[in-house]
């Protein structure tokens, strides 16, 4: 074993007995603990006489049933609560856990190590990965095909540090910049956060909807269902209505569970209408089981089982919170089990079924059987510690740059570098990391690059670029006078916004004379970002958020009912910058829609086909995005709702045509009824750049109103 | 048929004996005699005031045509045009005839010119104009028409009956922060009188929607974000327009219950957005009101609001309308549409095709009457011909309309008098008691001792802002007799005592045409200019008074798109702030008055005003109110019934949300979750000391009920009042509950050094929950009782329920 001080060998040891299921034991029916704990240790499974359950070419469900029927109710338990560990361990000591889990417990169930995907491991990690761009940043690409690779590299990643299941991505419908934080979220639309989701599914799982994972992949367990928005603190009340919930916030994880093998989801913290996702059976059972076929596990988020009793106040006690959390359908509590160690009293006083718990445990067990923990319980490539730093480096740097969004530019970029011989144009540059370093190292010798640390830098300045966000809020007042008095200068002014969230202010807006969107771009930003500033790399993101002007607009998002937005006094109810808005350096020409068929039955498909041309003499990149309208229903339907999106690049000149398919799923509403169908009538069917400059093309969907 | 046959001998003997019995009337009125019997001359079951609501409404319905049913079901606003004399805004009988054979169901503001020639600055008619108009009317609608029914009238009284020289009281925000109930039913009586007596008799109020969002311009019509508050001050509101029982008395007119419902916290802050709200929110908030009122009063009439709820228009919800109202609340009145939002469902909503599809949708899922013009409904004649509704869903709601004209006695006198009407009007008892209500409704929110001002002490009193020399009386208001501002009841307070000076300082908006669609504010430049006036005057004053706030214009009922009323921002428009900065400079003694209908966002005021007072639009006696606050002739002791965000940023903010991570006692300082002035919070010239809650019982069962005795003590130096607050929370339920919630208060009014016990009953059934299975249940366990003078500094008891 490796070496490790005293304290930390006792923490092992206890977790190692807990997951034994011998402290529960002893509690449960009073055996004597040092003969069953030695017992416990003393039986390695023996190989020769492998039961089922160590059998790869048994069939999984014989796997499971075979496993269960040997185990203890201690043992059961155990796997509730300690089942699954996180990786915030050092390599060693996650391989000597595993190690006393499979070689000295009774059974040798291997641990299931997780971690979570929060701007590309980077909060405890382990410097060998890779920083990806945040989640909101990948969103900004508008490239599914990039998630998926970006998340294969946290898969490999992971697995790589014996990691088997990754916490993400969340898929939370994020309408509100001042909820938690935004920058985990894909945004704001619900089909777009879908195909993020199910893009990064897919890159952590492998393609497929079954089986057992492909070497180098994780299992994905999305979050959180169902909620407004991911949060460090846990979000706050939603008190939202059952459309609602199922127009915006469920279609991700619907999407996820019916196109990927999703083995796990994870509740969200907040309550939704009164009743937490961790109690709620109407969320657990009946949407995600009943209605969607999820078969996986329901993991509980940090904290979400004991807040049922300390914020939610709907247990009496951490003890009753695991109880109704059980109940209601989470499978595994994931804060190292503080809660459902407490199921013990529960389960003796007959206040659990024994049958819920072998529900919950066989769930478990499925994924470890499907991570092919009992095959390969260690970590991949540990040893050679290969985690491909060149290729994820790369990839990380094409995230970064698919990442940027140009909000505006009136010609200001890109910033031009002297030719041989000519004079070095000056640029001050007020940034004190990654751009600073990115700017430097991309001008070599072609520009002074000057730090700004006065307006006296920038009187004698070319170009003036200016990073806003690096300091959080807290810098923003210093951020806002410098740029008050570069303002004075008469100067172009480049103003490069990293926060990780929306938040740029009209302010900033007016005074750029190009603004540029970064948001977290990981480790390779500030490379990312100086190839956007001088030409290298034409920016081609899209707003996956609306920006709004002020944060009395809130809340703001373009897929709105046709009664919202009447518009307010001395204000507008524009965003600053719309949903789906980015520029290029390019200059595009996109056609009207052409429908395949005016008109198709309730159950028909249509193609939209738009042709778009570069019309400029720089290649670049564009995203053509598809909106509907339902224009007559039975109940409200929003003003448009994107429904495809494509990013193209293309050459000077070249024309291409951009084919969508619509199909029944893309104009079903939820009708008065609360059922999904389509209603006949017509529907506008619109595309364009972004979701406010639109060209419109008219279907019919013909049919009878179902009744 | 068969109904003649139960005609019997003594039933017609009745009848003709309640027909003599109107004798007198008959003759003042030439042509009801005509009418007393029936066309053939026959007397007729459905004129006898003796004979049973069913009975009668039954009878007339069987005599009616499909098109006098419909002619039941709709009301005529610009459409008055079609029944005035060409180029005049007086009735016409044959032209009425020409274009209304089948009679007339409503008509809508009597009191307002619409449809007649437009003339400038006259927008309404006099009170002479209105009876007479009204009174024209009926006797058509009695004489010339085949079933002689009469017309009903309907007008707005929010804070006043909405026509000249009524008396207009404090706005409804205002009001509910007076936290006295018995002064709510007197003001309503009061305005049910001054209508009733020019001949309206369905009111549109009260508003008992929950204000959830204070850049939505009608929170200034709401009783505040409360459910308990809320619901008590529409019993209170609706019994004192209609009095008790369901028939009116003389001077009674009937209620409408507005807006059902989640308008109070629509999308955005942008009036009529959607609220898509979850059912036991609903339930548990925006319920409470209409259903307190449906189960303790006579309503009649209940009105839906314009926005939908989860994708559900209201106007088309049938679960709303049908289901919770009628269903489980028993409702048996009237359901009218709000204005325009029949069509609305075709125009904002689409979710139909058309105006009569629209027609279809509304009246299938409830809606019995459309207001104001009956644009959709006018189809329905066709439609019912056509086969696409049936006759029956006609006829009920023809009979419901019926109904209410036999409960509010039109058949019986349906006609005004414009002498009584003169005598009663704006006089000197209403006066007194809209004066009464602006005293008690003035909120005090900050004094450092500055207040109350001894008159005379200061020898030069500046009163300054914009809002101090006119009487902002707020929306749904007319023109009464007279209205005082803050500046005429300040100099009429310190005749003779000291000198009153005067500049504006500042303009808020360039007009004061609050009909007008666009809003302009003013010119900053001028205003600069103003500010340097205002400091000038200033200086050579003893204490500044400042009047600031809102207009009419600046924040109002955003109607269309083109006449918006909402706000992004909560603070002061325009240069007040800077006004305010400037006069604070001076380091004069600075006393802020807020006018407005919008709870006072207005945290640089807070911190640089020596006292702050929270006037709302404290009606036509305001000033004189206003002034004998300031000079300590009335001692404040109204409460705020909306919690005072610190700026938008916070919205939502009510006091009884439930625990989220940001607000729980655990929330990071960094991110400040207080409001700027919680909810029910308001100081007074005099101290109270509140002792902790003694209950009655520490245990009760789950239809029991409890005592919450507390003893209030007036320790200052001043006769003033308290308002003693009751919360409770559920500290464990089977879904989550509010931190707290009000179920009780009192206003009481101690001496100096006096004491009182104030005792609460709290039932049971105050401390309910919708469960899981959404059943409302008393949950058995422990629960916090918890009393205050404001719902921030409580004391606590707990109540064991088994």
């Amino acid at each position: 074993m490796p070496q490790m001080n005293d304290a930390a060998l006792s923490r092992e040891f206890l977790l190692l007995r807990r997951l034994a299921g011998v402290a529960a034991l002893w509690l449960a029916i009073g055996t004597h603990v040092p003969l069953a704990w030695a017992q416990a240790l003393e039986s390695p499974v023996s190989q020769a006489a492998a039961p089922v359950y160590r059998r790869p070419a048994a069939l999984l469900e014989e796997r499971v049933t075979d496993l269960l029927a040997r185990m203890t109710m201690a043992e059961k338990l155990a796997q509730l609560h300690s089942g699954l560990l996180t990786t915030h361990r050092t390599a060693s000591r996650i391989e000597a856990l595993q190690r006393g889990a499979v070689n000295q417990t009774r059974l040798g169930i291997p641990i299931l190590f997780f971690d979570a995907v929060d701007n590309g491991f980077r909060g405890h990690a382990d410097r060998r990965v890779t920083a990806f761009p945040q989640a909101i940043a990948l969103a900004s690409s508008w490239d599914p095909g990039l998630v998926q690779e970006v998340y294969g590299i946290h898969a490999r990643d992971l697995r790589a540090r014996g990691g088997g299941l990754l916490l993400g991505p969340a898929l939370d419908v994020s309408r509100d910049p001042r909820h938690g934080r935004v920058e985990l979220s894909f945004g704001e639309d619900p089909y777009f956060v879908a195909e993020m989701g199910v893009a990064a599914v897919t890159g952590l799982q492998g393609p497929g909807v079954a089986g057992s994972l492909p070497p180098g992949k994780v299992l994905a367990a999305v979050q959180h269902l169902a909620g407004p928005g991911p949060s460090d603190e846990g979000a706050g009340p939603v008190p939202v209505s059952e459309r609602e919930l199922r127009e915006v916030y469920l279609p991700p994880f619907e999407a996820v569970v019916k196109r990927t093998g999703i083995q796990a989801i994870a509740a969200s913290r907040n309550e939704i209408d009164g009743v937490p996702s961790h109690a709620s059976k109407w969320l657990l059972r009946d949407i995600l089981r009943q209605e969607w076929q999820f078969g996986g596990a329901v993991l509980a988020d940090q904290g979400g089982v004991n807040e049922l009793q300390s914020l939610h106040h709907v247990a009496t006690s951490v003890a009753d919170a695991s109880r109704l959390a059980l109940e209601a359908g989470i499978d595994v509590d994931m804060s190292d089990g503080h809660a459902h160690r407490k199921l013990t009293n529960a389960v003796r006083e007959g206040r659990v079924s024994s049958a819920r718990i072998d529900e919950a445990v066989s769930r478990i067990l499925r994924l470890k059987f499907r991570a092919g923990l009992f095959e390969q319980p260690f970590a991949e490539h540990l040893a050679a510690g290969t985690l491909h730093r060149r290729s994820s480096s790369r990839t990380a740097l094409i995230a970064a740059q698919r990442s940027v969004i140009l909000l505006k530019n009136d010609g200001a970029l890109p910033l031009a570098l002297a030719a041989t011989g000519e004079r070095q144009p000056k640029i001050a540059v007020f940034s004190k990391m990654a751009v600073m370093e990115g700017i430097r190292s991309r001008v070599r010798g072609r520009a002074e690059v000057a730090f700004m640390k006065d307006l006296r830098v920038a009187r004698t300045a070319d170009h003036i670029v200016v990073v806003i966000g690096e300091h959080g809020q807290t810098g923003r007042d210093q951020e806002q006078r410098l740029l008050d008095s570069l303002r004075t200068l008469g100067k172009p002014i480049v103003i490069v916004l990293v926060s990780g969230r929306p938040h740029a202010g009209v302010k900033i807006a007016e005074q750029a004379n190009a603004l540029v969107a970064a948001w977290g771009l990981g480790e390779q930003g500030g490379r990312a970002i100086a190839d956007v500033l001088f030409g290298d790399i034409n920016p081609g993101g899209k707003l996956p958020v609306t920006l709004p002007r002020s944060v009395g607009q809130s809340p703001l998002f373009y897929n709105v009912k046709p009664s919202a937005q009447r518009g307010y006094l001395f204000d507008t109810t524009e965003a600053l910058y719309p949903f789906g808005w980015g520029l290029s350096y390019s200059a595009f020409e996109l056609s009207p829609p052409r429908l395949s068929a005016a008109s198709i039955g309730l159950d028909g498909s249509v193609e939209v086909s738009v042709d778009v041309r570069n019309s400029s003499q720089r290649a670049g990149d564009e995203t053509i995005q598809l909106y509907i309208r339902d224009k007559l229903s039975s109940v409200t339907r929003p003003v448009k709702e994107l429904k495809g999106f494509q990013r193209v690049s293309l050459a000077p000149g070249e024309q291409r045509s951009v084919t969508f398919l619509l199909n029944s799923h893309s104009l079903a509403m939820w009708d008065d009824s609360m059922r999904r169908v389509v209603e006949p009538g017509e529907f506008d069917i619109m595309t364009g750049p972004n979701s406010i400059q639109l060209q419109s093309a008219k279907l019919t969907v013909l049919g009878e109103v179902q009744k | 048929m068969t109904r003649k046959v139960r005609w019997g001998r003594r039933n017609a003997i009745k009848y003709l004996a309640g027909l003599s019995a109107y004798a007198g009337a008959a003759l003042a009125l030439p042509g009801l005699a005509a009418v007393a019997a029936g066309p053939t001359g026959e007397a007729v079951p459905y004129k006898d005031a003796s004979l049973p609501l069913h009975l009668r409404v039954q009878d007339l319905l069987s005599r009616m045509t499909l098109e006098e049913k419909i002619a039941q079901l709709i009301a005529l606003w610009a459409t008055k045009a079609e029944i005035m004399a060409d180029a005049t805004s007086e009735f016409s009988d044959s032209k009425t005839s020409q274009a209304y054979p089948a009679g007339i169901g409503q008509i809508t503001r009597p009191s307002d010119r619409r449809g007649a020639p437009v003339i400038a600055e006259k927008r309404w008619r006099t009170s002479q104009e209105t009876i007479r108009f009204i009174n024209d009317i009926q006797r058509w609608a009695a004489t010339r028409t085949r079933l002689g029914i009469p017309v009903l009238f309907h007008e707005e009284a929010l804070h006043g009956y909405m026509a000249p020289d009524a008396t207009m009281f404090p706005a409804a925000i205002a009001m509910s922060g007076s936290f006295d109930l018995d002064l709510v039913r007197e003001v309503n009586s009061v305005i049910g009188r001054e209508m009733r007596a020019h001949g309206s008799h369905l009111a549109l109020s009260p508003v008992v929607d929950i204000a959830r969002d204070p850049r939505w311009g009608r929170i200034e019509e709401t009783f505040g974000e409360d459910p308990y508050l809320c619901s008590e001050m529409g019993v209170a509101a609706v019994t004192g327009l209609q009095g008790n029982g369901r028939t009116l008395g003389p001077g009674k007119v009937f209620a409408t219950l507005k807006h059902m419902t989640g308008h109070g916290q629509p999308q955005s802050g942008q009036n009529v957005g959607p609220a898509p709200i979850g059912v036991r929110e609903l339930r548990e908030n925006f319920f409470p009101p209409f259903r307190e009122v449906v189960a303790r009063t006579g309503i009649s009439s209940v009105m839906p609001s314009y926005n939908e709820i989860d994708g559900v228009a209201s106007h088309a919800n049938k679960w709303l309308l049908g289901g919770v109202l009628r269903g489980e609340w028993k409702f048996d009145g009237v359901v009218v549409s709000d204005y325009n939002a029949v069509e609305q469902l075709h125009t904002l909503h689409h979710v139909v095709a058309d105006f009569p599809a629209a027609a279809i949708k509304a009246i299938e899922s409830g809606v019995d009457g459309e207001l104001p013009d009956g644009t959709a409904f006018r189809n329905l004649a066709d439609l019912v011909r056509g086969g696409r509704i049936s006759a029956g869903l006609i006829d009920t709601a023809c009979a419901r309309m019926l109904s209410l004209k036999f409960r509010a006695g039109l058949f019986e006198n349906p006609y005004a008098d414009i002498d009584a009407a003169r005598a009663l009007t704006g006089n000197a008892e209403a006066r007194a008691l809209a004066l009464r209500a602006a005293q008690r409704s003035i909120c005090l929110l900050k004094n450092d001792g500055t207040l109350p001002l001894a008159a005379g002490k200061h020898r030069r009193v500046a009163v300054i802002g914009p809002n101090a020399a006119v009487a902002r009386l707020g929306g749904y208001s007319s023109e009464p007799k007279h209205a005082v501002s803050l500046l005429e009841g300040v100099q009429a307070r310190l005749a003779g005592k000291a000198e009153v000076v005067h500049v504006q300082g500042e303009v808020i908006t360039r007009s004061e045409d609050r009909s007008a669609d666009e809003v302009l504010l003013a010119d900053p430049a001028k205003n600069r200019q103003l500010i340097l006036e205002a400091v000038a005057l200033a200086k050579t004053a003893d204490v500044i008074l400042l009047a600031i706030g809102d207009t009419e214009q600046t924040s109002r009922e955003g109607y269309a798109a083109n006449h918006l009323g909402d706000r992004t921002s909560l603070d002061l428009l325009g240069e007040q702030n800077a006004l305010l900065d400037a006069l604070h400079a001076l380091a004069k003694p600075l006393v802020v008055l807020a006018i407005n209908g919008r709870p006072p966002s207005y945290p640089n005021a807070v911190a640089k005003a020596n006292a702050l007072l929270e006037c709302w639009y404290a009606g036509q006696e305001g000033g004189t109110a206003m002034a004998g606050v300031l000079f300590g002739d009335v001692n404040p002791g109204a409460k705020l019934p909306v919690s005072v965000a610190r700026d938008a940023g916070q919205i939502p903010l009510y006091y009884n949300a439930k625990a989220a991570p940001g607000i729980g006692p655990r929330a990071p300082a960094s991110r400040n979750p207080s409001p700027l002035f919680p909810f029910g919070f308001g100081l007074s010239y005099t101290r109270f000391e509140i002792s902790a809650p003694r209950l009655s019982a520490h245990t009760i069962r789950t239809t029991g009920s409890v005592v919450v005795e507390v003893d209030v003590r007036n320790t200052g130096p001043r006769t003033g009042d308290e308002v003693v607050q009751l919360y409770v929370h559920d500290p464990v339920a089977s879904v989550a509950r509010p931190l707290k919630q009000l179920k009780g208060f009192a206003r009481v009014t101690l001496a100096p050094g006096e004491q009182r016990k104030v005792s609460l009953t709290l039932d049971a059934r105050a401390l309910a929950l919708w469960n899981a299975e959404m059943k409302e249940v008393v949950e058995p366990g422990l629960f916090h009782i918890m009393v205050g003078p404001n719902s921030r500094d409580l004391k606590q008891a707990t109540l064991e329920v088994i």
